[in-house]
């Protein structure tokens, strides 16, 4: 388009004047700025003067924290906290306010880290400000940090851990299955079983058949048991003795009352005492410490003596003349008479096999138990019974939820997890060193056997793509393990958290 | 501002620094055990360089104010105000590990996409408008001068037309009169249409705001006076013909600095969070 302007030149088109007008885009833009910048200042004030400082979040605290989610000081006890931080600066370092109440959370299997400058404080691991999660979920590269050449990281017990464990691929198998002994002092699997004949066995001191137990063709129970068919023969499975505890997590300990009496009652033996049986209709024995026993046991000798005072003659000496007059027992024969057929039962109960009769008598105490046997030096006899270890927990490094494995996700949908498929892989086995390690958990015929998983079961799953069998769950490390797992009392943090709960309501309510 | 070859080099600058920045990233998402987290060191680092980035997009600022300022042309701060305004992008986010962090850091980031989506729209205005002026608009002016444009463009139309009419003031007898008087005609019909037209403000419904139907009036105003008249309405045509054109230019001045009005008060509130940000990082 052709340029025709009426004024060409820039003396018509152009007035100097006019350049001292501010130009009303300009006068809009100036008005809006200052009027955008005094309400973010505003805005800012409002917040300082209500004391809000969540605004200012990177995002929120984790939920066990957010009872002092606005009290950024109960946790940053320096300001300039970042600055401080990265020049290096020790007053900086977070474990000042967090050992205010975690207190017993110190580093356990490395109590060196935060010493030797490995890690700076709690929060070199643990980082807050991540929304609601899980802050010992730690990543895995911080246990890398050590675990992935432990040699080098200076810890007095690597020479009994694999010194190189950067994948769950690398994991060593779990150190119950493992060939190899390890010092009490080194390692906690001593809690739960020990080292006998080249290989790690339960220490629970229990005896017990799982192969017996869980016959596929079923094991005959007495006939007034309360929960199976009189006479017939019943299958037990797993969970009729093994049941998760109330969070789901690990199995409740087998306890005699519970998941054994209903079949094996004690019944008291008539061959102990009589042969008249007078004695079987008594109520089973108690299931208590020989001490106990040896006291039922003289209870009912000394009942049945008074009801039967003439057991205490033998019968060839009874005499021929009827005008003789029997000569009445004494308190002294009557108690004679107990001690020494309560010697007698004591050996029979606590150490002989051999032993007929109803119940489980059959087999004394040694059905289940080991008895040991102690004289002192005026000849008494003492029976013990080894004290059952049986433990909650197998895996004292590592934490497990029953209830989180009791379905897997497969390409093929949801499935349920069966006990056998875990606990089914590799099992060791106490009875018989020349067999093989039993490969079905129902072989397994002594309580010694540890019928624990392999980690090649973990990993079936985990670290593993999602298939048709099995399915694809973490394999980070903190999916079972923990860096602090000591066992303590939630005392010191409980009396914390009720401290500051205390000063808040006091606080709220001044005149209360 | 066109985005011509004479921003290479400042492009070419501005991919080398995103492409090592971005294998620093990556290096140190590799090597931090929890990811990315503007509170690490090098999450600082990234942060410091975001802002220092961001504040010298904002220097063209204070560039304008002092245009004898000797420390590069406007031209030169121009082309930074944009390559680095535009690298500050990626930058910001290295800094934040890609998240958006709580409230604060959530409108600070909400506003600085704002910035950037305002600067971008605004880019493209600079980068095509200016064209289509230069195209559909060849009797431009001076966007502040376009008032005195228009007043010089109504004052030599008021010549012309007082020329051939003796005075552009009615005299209410020959108003009355019912003789064909081309004289006043005209004067009637610059008083009455042409002239208003030729005002800062125009009327909404004047006939001379579409070029044909205006082309069209003067066609009939020329019929009905006499041929020494035409002269007279041919410049005023001219006239109400550049006049239109400044106020299409006048639309298009809007649009070319109207967005300045949103961008400029968003960056100046980003700015201001952005001092909040660090403060309040830095102290607690």
């Amino acid at each position: 388009m052709a340029d025709r302007r009426v004024h060409n030149s820039i003396g018509e088109r152009f007035d100097v004047e006019s350049t001292r007008h501010e130009d009303p885009h300009r006068r809009l833009r100036r008005r809006v700025c200052w009027g955008v910048t005094v309400l973010m200042l505003a805005g800012v004030a409002l917040l300082t003067w209500n004391d809000n400082n969540q605004v200012y979040q990177a995002r929120p605290v984790a939920s066990p924290h957010r009872l002092f989610e606005d009290k950024c000081e109960k946790c940053h006890h320096t300001s300039f906290h970042l600055l401080k931080r990265t020049v290096g600066s020790d007053s900086a370092a977070f474990q000042h306010s967090c050992k205010v109440c975690h207190s017993h959370d110190a580093p356990d299997h490395h109590p060196a880290a935060i010493a030797t400058g490995m890690v700076d404080d709690c929060t070199a691991c643990h980082k807050e400000h991540q929304g609601d999660a899980d802050l010992t979920r730690v990543t895995d590269q911080h246990c890398i940090r050590c675990h992935g050449d432990l040699a080098s990281a200076g810890t007095s017990g690597a020479r009994h851990f694999s010194s190189s464990v950067t994948t769950l691929a690398d994991h060593p198998e779990i150190a119950l299955l493992r060939k190899t002994e390890v010092p009490v002092s080194a390692h906690g699997l001593h809690r739960v079983a020990e080292w006998l004949d080249g290989q790690w066995q339960d220490r629970g001191k229990l005896i017990f058949n799982h192969e017996v137990h869980l016959d596929p063709e079923g094991i005959l129970v007495p006939t007034d048991h309360p929960d199976y068919d009189a006479g017939k023969k019943q299958q037990l499975k797993c969970a009729s003795c093994h049941q998760a505890d109330e969070e789901g997590a690990y199995m409740k300990p087998v306890t005699y009352q519970q998941h054994c009496q209903q079949c094996h009652q004690l019944h008291f033996s008539r061959q102990l005492v009589t042969n008249d049986g007078s004695l079987t209709g008594m109520v089973p024995l108690p299931h208590e410490s020989p001490e106990l026993i040896r006291g039922v046991l003289r209870d009912r000798l000394m009942n049945y003596i008074e009801e039967n005072p003439g057991r205490l003659v033998p019968s060839d000496d009874l005499p021929r003349d009827p005008a003789k007059q029997v000569k009445p027992a004494t308190a002294e024969d009557k108690w004679d008479w107990v001690e020494q057929r309560l010697l007698a039962m004591e050996d029979q109960l606590f150490s002989s096999g051999s032993v007929a009769g109803r119940g489980d008598l059959m087999y004394g105490c040694q059905r289940c138990h080991q008895t040991e046997k102690q004289v002192d030096t005026g000849g008494k006899v003492a029976w013990k019974i080894i004290k059952p270890e049986v433990p909650v927990r197998w895996l004292s490094h590592a934490r497990f939820r029953h209830d989180r494995h009791d379905t897997k996700i497969t390409l093929n949908g949801e499935k349920p997890f069966s006990c056998t498929e875990c606990h089914n892989v590799n099992v060791t086995r106490a009875a018989d060193r020349s067999l093989d390690p039993v490969e079905n958990i129902l072989a397994s015929v002594r309580a010694g056997d540890i019928l624990m998983p392999s980690i090649q079961v973990c990993r079936q799953c985990h670290g593993g793509r999602l298939g048709a069998d099995s399915g694809a769950a973490s394999d980070r490390c903190t999916e079972c393990h923990r860096y602090h797992p000591v066992e303590h009392g939630g005392a010191p943090q409980e009396a914390a958290l009720l401290d500051y709960i205390l000063e808040s309501i006091a606080r709220k309510k001044p005149g209360q | 501002m066109i985005i011509d070859k004479s921003h290479r080099g400042w492009a070419l600058l501005t991919l080398a620094a995103l492409f090592l920045l971005t294998i620093s990233y990556v290096g140190y998402c590799a090597l931090s055990p929890d990811g990315p987290r503007g509170g690490s060191l090098p999450g600082l680092a990234f942060g410091v360089l975001a802002a220092a980035l961001m504040v010298f997009a904002g220097l063209l600022a204070a560039r304008k104010k002092a245009p004898r300022w000797q420390v590069g042309s406007a031209a030169w701060w121009l082309k930074g105000h944009i390559w680095l305004g535009l690298l500050s992008l990626p930058v910001t986010l290295f800094h934040t590990g890609f998240r958006f962090g709580g409230m604060l850091e959530q409108g600070l980031m909400a506003i600085y996409l704002v910035v950037m989506l305002s600067g971008f729209i605004g880019l493209l205005i600079q980068q095509y408008v200016p064209r289509l002026m230069k195209v559909t608009l060849p009797e431009q002016a001076i966007f502040e001068q376009l008032p005195v444009v228009t007043r010089g463009l109504r004052e030599t139309a008021d010549d012309h037309v007082a020329g051939a009419c003796g005075s552009l003031f009615v005299d209410p007898a020959d108003e009355e009169s019912e003789e064909y008087s081309p004289q006043r005609i005209l004067r009637s019909f610059y008083l009455n249409t042409a002239r208003p037209f030729l005002a800062e403000e125009v009327p909404d419904g004047s006939p001379l705001l579409n070029s044909t139907q205006s082309e069209g009036v003067f066609a009939q105003l020329g019929e009905v006076l006499p041929e020494g008249m035409l002269e007279v309405v041919r410049e005023v045509e001219h006239a109400v013909d550049e006049r239109r054109q400044l106020m299409s230019q006048l639309k298009l001045q809007r649009w070319l600095h109207g967005w300045l009005v949103f961008h400029v008060p968003v960056s100046i509130s980003l700015l201001v969070l952005g001092i909040v940000h660090v403060a309040t990082a830095v102290y607690f």
